[in-house]
C-alpha cells in the first residue's frame, strides 16, 4: 500500500520540478511525520528535501527524485531526532514543541485505542528502528533498498527491525490486559 | 505474533495517513521556497552560487598550483640535459688517429699497391702518421690492422714482415724492429 499510497514518481513521470512537488508533497509529508512524530517538523523537513533536490534537479530528473528526497528525509529526521535529544530540557523550542504535539497531535486527527499504543510505542523506538519501520511497513521498501537509504548494511536492517519488532510486541503485550495472570498465581501457589 | 505485528503496523500507518495532506499553502511554500535553481529556468540564488564558488575555489587553486609546481618541476627536469653542449670542437686527440677502420693485414699489404687506404682515411690523420712515429700504433698493433691473434709476436715478426719486404720499410716497423 505504502509504494502506492506513498505514488513513487519516476523522473520520466513528472516533467519539472513543480509537477514533482505537487505529486509527492502528500506522500513524503506522511513518511516525515511518521518519522519525526511531529507536523511542523516534518513540513520543515520535506521542505529541505525539496531544497536539495531542487538544486540537482537536473541530474534527478531522469532518474527517481522521489527516492532521494525520501533519503534525505529519512536521514534529516534521524539527525533530527539526535539534535532534540541534546536540546536542554526546558528550552522554549522544545515547550513548544511538545505544547504543539499534545494539543494537535501528528496527525491532526483522533486515534483510536489500539493507534493511540501503538503511537506511543512508535515513538518510544530509537530513531533508526522506527526509520527502519517506516521504510518497511508504509513505504514497502526492500531489505536491500532500506539498507541503501539509510547508508546501512542489510545485516543491520534486519538487526533494527528485529529489534523494533520486540520492543513493539513488548509494549503491546505489556499493555494488554492479562487474564492468565491469576491463574498461573494460583498454579504458583 | 509477527504477522499480526506487521498487519498491525501496516493498518495503522495507512489509517494516520488519511489524516495527513499537504494544503495548497504548504505546496506554494514548497515550490517557492525549491523555487531558485529549479528547472534551470530561474536565476540562481546569487548567495548559493557565491558560497558553492567559494566551496570549488579552493580545491580547483590547489590543483591548478599542484599541477602548476609538477610542470614547472617536469620542464627543468626535462631541460637540464640539453643545455650541457656537447664537448666543443677539440683538435682531434692522438687516440681520434689510432681508431681507423681496419688497415689490411701485412701479407696482404704486400701484395697490394700501397696505402689505398688514403681514400679511407681523414686527411689530418694521415698527414700526421708520417711525421713521426706513431706511439699508439707501437703500442696497439691492432689498430695497425693486425688480427689480435699476432700481437704477441707483433717485435719478433716485424723483420720477417720486413723481409716480405713491404712495411718493414717504415720508419715505426724500424723502431720495433730495433728493440
Amino acid at each position: 500500500m505504502s509504494a502506492l499510497s506513498t505514488g513513487e514518481v519516476r523522473g520520466g513521470d513528472v516533467t519539472t520540478f513543480e509537477e514533482f512537488v505537487t505529486a509527492t508533497a502528500g506522500p513524503l509529508l506522511r513518511t516525515a511525520v511518521f518519522l519525526v512524530y511531529d507536523r511542523h517538523v516534518a513540513e520543515d523537513l520535506v521542505q529541505l528535501a525539496y531544497e536539495r533536490v531542487a538544486r540537482r534537479w537536473r541530474r534527478l530528473a531522469s532518474g527517481n527524485p522521489e527516492a532521494y528526497a525520501r533519503k534525505i528525509i529519512v536521514n534529516l529526521a534521524i539527525d533530527e531526532r539526535r539534535r532534540r535529544r541534546d536540546l536542554p530540557v526546558g528550552s522554549v523550542t522544545e515547550v513548544e514543541r511538545l505544547a504543539g504535539t499534545a494539543s494537535a497531535g501528528p496527525f491532526c486527527g483522533p486515534a483510536g485505542a489500539a493507534d493511540g499504543e501503538l503511537d506511543e510505542a512508535l515513538r518510544a523506538l530509537p530513531a533508526k528502528q522506527r526509520a527502519v519501520l517506516v521504510l518497511r511497513y508504509w513505504c514497502d521498501l526492500s531489505e536491500q533498498d532500506i539498507a541503501e537509504t539509510l547508508g546501512i548494511s542489510r545485516g543491520t536492517v534486519k538487526s533494527h527491525a528485529a529489534r523494533a519488532m520486540a520492543a513493539l510486541r513488548e509494549h503491546m503485550t505489556a499493555d494488554k490486559p492479562r487474564p492468565a495472570a491469576k491463574g498461573d498465581g494460583a498454579h504458583g501457589r | 505474533m509477527d504477522d499480526e505485528l506487521e498487519a498491525l503496523l501496516r493498518d495503522h500507518y495507512r489509517r494516520a495517513a488519511e489524516e495527513i495532506h499537504a494544503d495548497p499553502a504548504l505546496l506554494r511554500r514548497y515550490r517557492a521556497a525549491a523555487r531558485p535553481g529549479a528547472d534551470g529556468t530561474r536565476t540562481p540564488n546569487p548567495l548559493g552560487k557565491g558560497l558553492g564558488l567559494r566551496r570549488w575555489a579552493l580545491p580547483v587553486l590547489a590543483a591548478a598550483a599542484t599541477a602548476a609546481v609538477v610542470l614547472a618541476a617536469a620542464m627543468l627536469l626535462w631541460r637540464s640535459p640539453q643545455p650541457a653542449p656537447p664537448q666543443p670542437a677539440a683538435p682531434p686527440s692522438p687516440a681520434a688517429t689510432t681508431t681507423p677502420p681496419p688497415a689490411p693485414t701485412p701479407s696482404r699489404a704486400s701484395t697490394r699497391p700501397p696505402v689505398p687506404e688514403s681514400t679511407a682515411r681523414p686527411r689530418s690523420a694521415r698527414s700526421s702518421a708520417p711525421a713521426a712515429p706513431d706511439p699508439a700504433s707501437t703500442v696497439r698493433p691492432e689498430a695497425t690492422g693486425n688480427p689480435p691473434s699476432e700481437r704477441p709476436a707483433t717485435p719478433r715478426d716485424a723483420p720477417h714482415t720486413a723481409h716480405d719486404g713491404s712495411v718493414a720499410d717504415g720508419p715505426a716497423a724500424r723502431g720495433i724492429g730495433l728493440e
